[in-house]
């Protein structure tokens, strides 16, 4: 029931009954806990990541070269020339910085994502820049990585401004507790943060449809920039997309754990980023808190410590989804 | 039981019941008092002695205050070997150490705690001193071996006859002279004895003129040395004070050369010369360091008799306790801004770059501290959005904008010396390298997340920067960091309390108020 006081906050009382977490609990209960330090480089360099994951048999984005030396850098062009579309990016870059999207060639031009051009010498200084720790925050040198372009499903891409929508999905345990998708505004630019403008949309666990949409912490129901409908959309090939994300926990030892991924048009979805560290918006944008969730997920995980993905997976379907599953 | 002690709660406890104990064994044996006493206004006034010993005899004469209720020579092996006197010289104070073959630096320390409320600007003749005779200018031939000797003389008795008829007495002609310098008149007389000083005496050129100009007007005068009773991290120097003779009214009256107000001033020596040593040493030195002492002597002086562990800083000598006084407010800090960063979810640029600006603003004045800080931020943002053109690396790009932000600093100092503040001069208590990668992150925030990002970011760090300047302002804390160091162990179990707290943050309440239309 709204409350007048409910326009500028809310009661702690109340947070706690609707079993929002906040940031103090999330490190304190969740993520401290669960999360062994040594176990972080795994998601932290997304070249680990790509190479655990092909490990596992899941679908990466397809890596092409790795940049690792400035002498490297000066043979891009030829290094390059089988490739009309490639993704460079920062191995330990965060927050989608220093990624650059090169959708297709014309003569000696490179096109991006936006429709702008570069020259061969602008992709070389952009590696050089990798190289040299330019979007890391402490300045350390990194790696830069080149993979294939995703072309996202066009289901999804009909609701996003520019950029890819991608699915995160929260897992406690290895056990998927909530799901969401995030798509990109004029606002964002084609990024997928929230903080920055993108819109959040919650997906029911059990049959991939969306449920609520928020965009800066408000709900919404249609792209505010593209007047599309946001609610009822069904994430394709979800199964799959829950069942990547599950086997995440495998790959990482990781109890706390947030898994990014994208539906490719073809080759269906791809692991794009493991994440440590996930964040809490994503209560607002399912309209439900995540501490019920992930104390069932706990007393589940307690009670059958060595289940293995197929079992995990249908308990969460069965526990967090909204609706009987189609099948 | 060993389990229950390596828990949180366990050792929460142990750190309260030691810190406990601590306070109330000072208390109770020593008599420190739980409260400092807000009536006193004692200063701990340090002089330290620096020379290069030369391995000769050596004596070392000291000018020193005369009411100096607690003496002591510090520092063990620095002052080994040395014999200490007290004597008086022309009538003044001294304090003679003296040693057979001494070798290398040596510091020697003279300590005087000071009451404020009897500083003292205007002396009475003592029961047997005789009003002073004034030597006439006259003489001045004697040593007026130049040639500008008579147009000197001359000058004297221009400014003197015009300062005379425009006074009425002898503080009020002090009064005239003392405008005429600090106008810097370009008065035809006044220029040539500006010349003539300025290269005679360099920087004490204005004292040495007023003198002159005093025993022009037959007034009796000397220098004396003061010392300024600022507390502040650092030593500084012995001002340089005038005594003139008022024989109206029969009492010598100190006065600064360039006039202004004597106040926070301490009258150190009315001798004119602070410091002699003989031919056994060189390169000698004093500095003073001035601290507010906030218990009473005699328990102060205890406390520093006290073995190590009980004493802690009050055994060190002034001139490294005044330090030490900032860095143990440095948890008082930290622990704001935990409170505001985990209970409150403020978002602050750098963990704890708060704290350091808040240690700046202890040491200026807020206002000057605030406009300072600002412009420094700007002109830094501004050089950094220049060098973002270039495409540099991070660490070549953030070490230009430390070059940047000191060529600023420099100017920030400059125009407001310039402009007749002296606090400009301070500026360096910024820390630099703070502040660069302060605008180094804040530039990465306004591309990526907009300028309102940005600016709300900054605005939370100035906030807790406040915030800790706050709390490490309250003058219980203060003396309690102080006299009962253990209290940081009640603070270290506070943080560990906070750093188990799972609760919601009260910024977070605003965050997540649409949460209120969720269905559990």
């Amino acid at each position: 029931m709204k409350k007048w006081w409910h326009k500028w906050l809310i009661l702690p009382s109340e947070l706690k009954r609707l079993g929002v977490i906040g940031l103090n609990q999330r490190n304190g209960t969740w993520l401290l806990p669960n999360n062994n330090r040594k176990f972080y480089r795994k998601v932290d360099d997304k070249l680990v990541t790509k190479l655990l994951a092909e490990k596992m048999d899941l679908a990466v984005p397809k890596l092409f070269h790795v940049f690792s030396t400035q002498k490297n850098v000066m043979d891009l062009e030829e290094i390059l020339a089988p490739f009309d579309s490639f993704v460079m990016k920062p191995s330990r870059g965060s927050g989608g910085r220093g990624v650059l999207v090169i959708k297709k060639r014309r003569g000696n031009k490179f096109i991006k994502a936006s429709g702008m051009s570069m020259t061969i010498q602008e992709v070389q200084q952009h590696a050089t820049e990798i190289l040299g720790g330019l979007f890391s925050l402490g300045g350390s040198r990194d790696v830069a990585m080149v993979e294939a372009c995703i072309n996202c499903h066009p289901e999804l891409t009909k609701i996003s401004y520019q950029g890819a929508p991608d699915v995160r999905v929260i897992m406690l345990h290895g056990y998927p507790v909530m799901a969401m998708l995030r798509v990109a505004t004029r606002q964002s630019d084609g990024r997928a943060n929230l903080h920055q403008g993108a819109i959040g949309i919650g997906i029911d666990l059990a049959t991939g449809k969306s449920i609520h949409a928020i965009h800066h912490g408000n709900s919404v129901d249609t792209h505010p920039d593209l007047d599309t409908n946001l609610i009822n959309i069904t994430v394709p090939q979800w199964d799959t997309v829950l069942e990547m994300a599950t086997k995440g926990y495998e790959m990482t030892g990781l109890g706390y754990l947030g898994a990014d991924l994208i539906v490719d048009d073809t080759v269906g979805p791809v692991v794009i980023e493991l994440n440590a560290r996930p964040g809490l918006a994503i209560q607002l944008a399912n309209a439900t808190g995540l501490r019920l969730r992930f104390e069932k997920a706990q007393a589940q995980a307690k009670a059958h410590p060595n289940l293995g993905w197929e079992e995990r997976l249908a308990f969460s379907v069965k526990a967090f989804g909204r609706q009987k599953s189609a099948q | 039981m060993f389990k229950k002690i390596f828990s949180l709660s366990g050792l929460v406890g142990l750190l309260i019941i030691v810190s406990a104990a601590g306070i109330i064994y000072k208390n109770r044996a020593l008599g420190v008092p739980l409260l400092p006493d807000e009536n006193r206004e004692m200063w701990l006034v340090e002089a330290r002695v620096s020379y290069l010993a030369k391995e000769k005899p050596v004596k070392v004469t000291l000018a020193l205050h005369g009411d100096g209720e607690k003496l002591s020579v510090e520092g063990q092996q620095i002052s080994l070997g040395y014999g200490f006197s007290k004597a008086e010289e022309n009538g003044h104070p001294v304090g003679i150490w003296s040693a057979r073959a001494p070798k290398g630096r040596q510091l020697l320390y003279y300590r005087a705690v000071i009451d404020e409320s009897q500083l003292n600007y205007e002396f009475p003749l003592a029961r047997n001193e005789q009003a002073p005779v004034v030597p006439q200018v006259a003489d001045m031939t004697e040593e007026g071996q130049t040639l500008t000797g008579g147009s000197r003389a001359m000058a004297l008795s221009i400014i003197h006859k015009e300062a005379r008829q425009r006074s009425a007495d002898d503080p009020t002609y002090v009064n005239r002279i003392q405008e005429l310098i600090a106008e810097d008149s370009d008065n035809e007389a006044y220029l040539l004895l500006k010349r003539y000083y300025e290269k005679k005496y360099e920087k004490d050129w204005k004292r040495e003129l007023v003198i002159d100009l005093l025993r022009q007007a037959g007034v009796a005068s000397k220098g004396s040395i003061g010392v300024r009773l600022i507390e502040g991290n650092g030593t500084r120097e012995a001002i340089k004070l005038i005594q003139y003779f008022d024989s109206a009214e029969q009492v010598w009256r100190i006065v600064l050369p360039h006039g202004g107000s004597l106040d926070n001033i301490l009258v150190w020596s009315r001798s004119s010369s602070l410091l002699e040593v003989n031919s056994g040493g060189e390169q000698s030195l004093v500095s003073f360091t001035a601290l507010k002492e906030r218990a009473p002597t005699e328990i102060a002086d205890r406390m520093a008799k006290a073995p190590w562990w009980v004493a802690t800083i009050s055994a060190l000598p002034a001139s490294e306790r005044a330090p030490f006084r900032y860095a143990a407010l440095i948890p008082l800090g930290v622990l704001a801004v935990v409170l505001l960063r985990n209970l409150v979810g403020l978002a602050t640029l750098g963990t704890f770059m708060p704290v350091l600006l808040s240690l700046a603003f202890l040491e200026l004045p807020l206002v000057a501290a605030m406009i300072m800080l600002s412009s420094m931020l700007f002109g830094g943002l501004v050089f950094r959005a220049v060098l973002s053109k270039f495409n540099l690396l991070v660490v070549p790009r953030v070490a230009a904008c430390v070059v940047i932000v000191t060529l600023f600093m420099m100017a920030v100092s400059l125009i407001s010396y310039k402009l007749g503040a002296v606090d400009g001069l301070r500026v360096t208590v910024f820390p630099m390298i703070v502040l660069a990668w302060t605008i180094e992150r804040m530039s990465l925030i306004w591309d990526e997340e907009g300028a309102a990002s940005a600016l709300y970011q900054i605005m939370g760090s100035l906030i807790a920067a406040f915030a800790a300047y706050g709390v490490m302002k309250i003058e219980v804390l203060q003396y309690w960091v102080e006299f009962f160091p253990e209290v940081l162990l009640i603070l270290l179990a506070i943080i560990l309390v906070i750093g188990r707290y799972t609760g919601y943050r009260l910024l977070e309440l605003v965050r997540f108020k649409n949460a209120a239309q969720m269905e559990v």
